[in-house]
């Protein structure tokens, strides 16, 4: 068997994801994934999870002061370098399973670029007023 | 016509007491016409802090001019006149020069004579003039008069030259003693001040909230202060240097009041109920604290190796910032990735051995150690 350790095999998006496949036969491996109830609620589940975090995250730390421009700006620039690829890898690996599903918006609801634009807006000292998000 | 002058002069020395005594008078008179007062040490302390600062700065002024000699003015006048007809003069500059003068002139050739009689003349002034630096010396210490302190230090070494010459002779010890005396005080009033201020620093317990994390006025103030305390840098060596005979001691005692600051910081951001904001608090700060030394002379007297350390903990509490605030959501991300792509190893592992499974493993990890850095 393979040096995998056995919890991952146990998941249930595993599990999710092996059935479908297995089940298809010779069936290509996204129209499989695409028609999997069980991992689409899963990615639809971690979207919805993803989105809500960030925005608390944006609301609490758009707060927040980083007096010093240039301390600000790298700060800002050391969080994108660990998010951004994460996100992008995120979203080109599971987008599909949610591209036809009616309101799309309401998960991927962000681009990389919308992300590290809103980064920009942290550390700034807005009062709870005046957020309008 | 000048020596039978003199000689006439000369008869009348038994009567320089009291002919001292009056011009003392005078010469206390004047000063008070110049708004110089005697005051205790209770009288200090009841002073308001922007009152006492504008007496002091003129104590610092009168000290300065009262012992420059301007001695060529009034020679032959005086002399020809005697002293009885001297102008009582407006500014202390020229009194106890003109008195220096006029005793001298009196007296020629009897130098014993003339020191005894300025002594008497200009003792009483000059302690009215000392009585003030010995209050503020007594008075109750606090972090802004240290720089009070520093100032009239500085002057009485700098007029120490003009002292010996103008006090000379043993006629005036005491009036030399009292200002040496003045100067040491002054000296261990400021390095207790310093005591305090750091003891302050540590032990401050204000509730000003900064609930956005930025930069805390504690910090702001003491850095400010250093700051002061780095225009008198020179006068600060040589008090320590005087005392203690460490010419670091400055270094030593600044590095001890930021480390006080620091572990006020650290207390203050425990109050935070978010762990990056902790860190953020923290970041900010010494980040400050940081950069404003690199910007001022105290760059220098820290060394680099201070600098750099202290660098290296505001990059400290920016990971720790980073790793609290965003580690959950990035794993969130990067695990349904690695689940993914190990469903997807399994199926084809057959073919393919574990060369992709390797660069998954590599990639997880590059991950994880980014947040960890």
């Amino acid at each position: 068997m393979s040096p995998h350790p056995p919890l991952i095999l146990q998941s249930l998006s595993i599990q999710g994801l092996i059935s479908s496949s297995g089940g298809g036969g010779g069936s290509t491996a996204s129209g499989d994934a695409g028609s999997s109830g069980a991992s689409r609620a899963i990615v639809k589940d971690r979207f919805k999870t993803f989105n809500t975090m960030f925005e608390e995250l944006h609301q609490k730390q758009s707060q927040w002061t980083v007096p010093d421009t240039e301390l600000r700006e790298s700060l800002i620039l050391a969080v994108a370098e660990v998010l951004l690829p994460a996100y992008r890898s995120f979203v080109k690996r599971f987008g599909p399973l949610v591209e036809n599903v009616k309101s799309t918006q309401r998960y991927v609801k962000y681009t990389a670029e919308d992300l590290e634009r809103i980064l920009g807006e942290f550390f700034e000292g807005k009062n709870m007023n005046d957020n309008k998000r | 016509m000048l020596k039978t002058i003199t000689i006439i002069y000369e008869l009348h020395a038994s009567y320089y007491l009291f002919e001292a005594d009056t011009r003392s008078k005078v010469l206390e008179e004047s000063l008070q016409k110049l708004g110089v007062e005697k005051l205790s040490k209770d009288d200090v302390q009841k002073l308001q802090w922007e009152v006492l600062e504008a007496k002091i700065g003129n104590w610092i002024h009168f000290m300065r001019i009262a012992v420059r000699p301007l001695s060529n003015l009034f020679t032959y006048f005086i002399f020809i006149f005697s002293f009885k007809y001297a102008i009582v003069l407006e500014q202390v500059k020229l009194l106890f020069a003109a008195e220096r003068k006029v005793c001298d002139q009196i007296f020629e050739g009897f130098d014993s004579l003339g020191d005894q009689c300025f002594a008497e003349v200009t003792t009483n002034s000059i302690f009215m003039l000392l009585s003030f630096g010995e209050a503020i010396a007594k008075s109750k210490r606090s972090p802004e008069k240290l720089f009070v302190l520093l100032d009239m230090y500085e002057i009485l070494q700098e007029i120490h030259s003009e002292i010996e010459i103008l006090f000379k002779g043993r006629a005036c010890t005491k009036i030399r003693e009292a200002v040496m005396g003045l100067a040491i005080q002054l000296a261990q009033t400021a390095q207790e001040t310093f005591g305090d201020f750091e003891e302050a620093v540590e032990k401050d317990a204000t509730k000003t909230a900064v609930t956005d994390g930025t930069v805390h006025p504690l910090t702001s103030y003491v850095i400010n202060y250093v700051k002061f305390l780095f225009d008198y840098r020179s006068t600060l060596h040589q008090l320590f240097q005087g005392i203690e005979g460490d010419s670091s001691q400055l270094a030593s005692v600044t590095m001890r009041i930021l480390q006080a600051l620091q572990t006020n910081l650290d207390g203050k951001s425990k109050h935070y109920r978010d762990p990056a904001l902790t860190h953020l608090f923290l970041m900010n700060n010494i980040h400050y604290i940081v950069r404003s030394v690199r910007r001022s002379e105290a760059k220098d007297l820290l060394g680099d190796d201070w600098i750099q350390r202290h660098r290296k903990i505001v990059q400290q509490h920016a990971n720790q910032y980073k790793r609290n605030a965003w580690a959950k959501v990035v794993f969130l991300l990067i695990y349904m990735t690695t689940i993914w792509l190990a469903a997807f190893l399994d199926v084809i592992e057959e073919t393919r051995g574990c060369e992709m499974l390797e660069c998954l493993t590599h990639s997880t990890d590059l991950y994880l150690y980014r947040l960890r850095e």
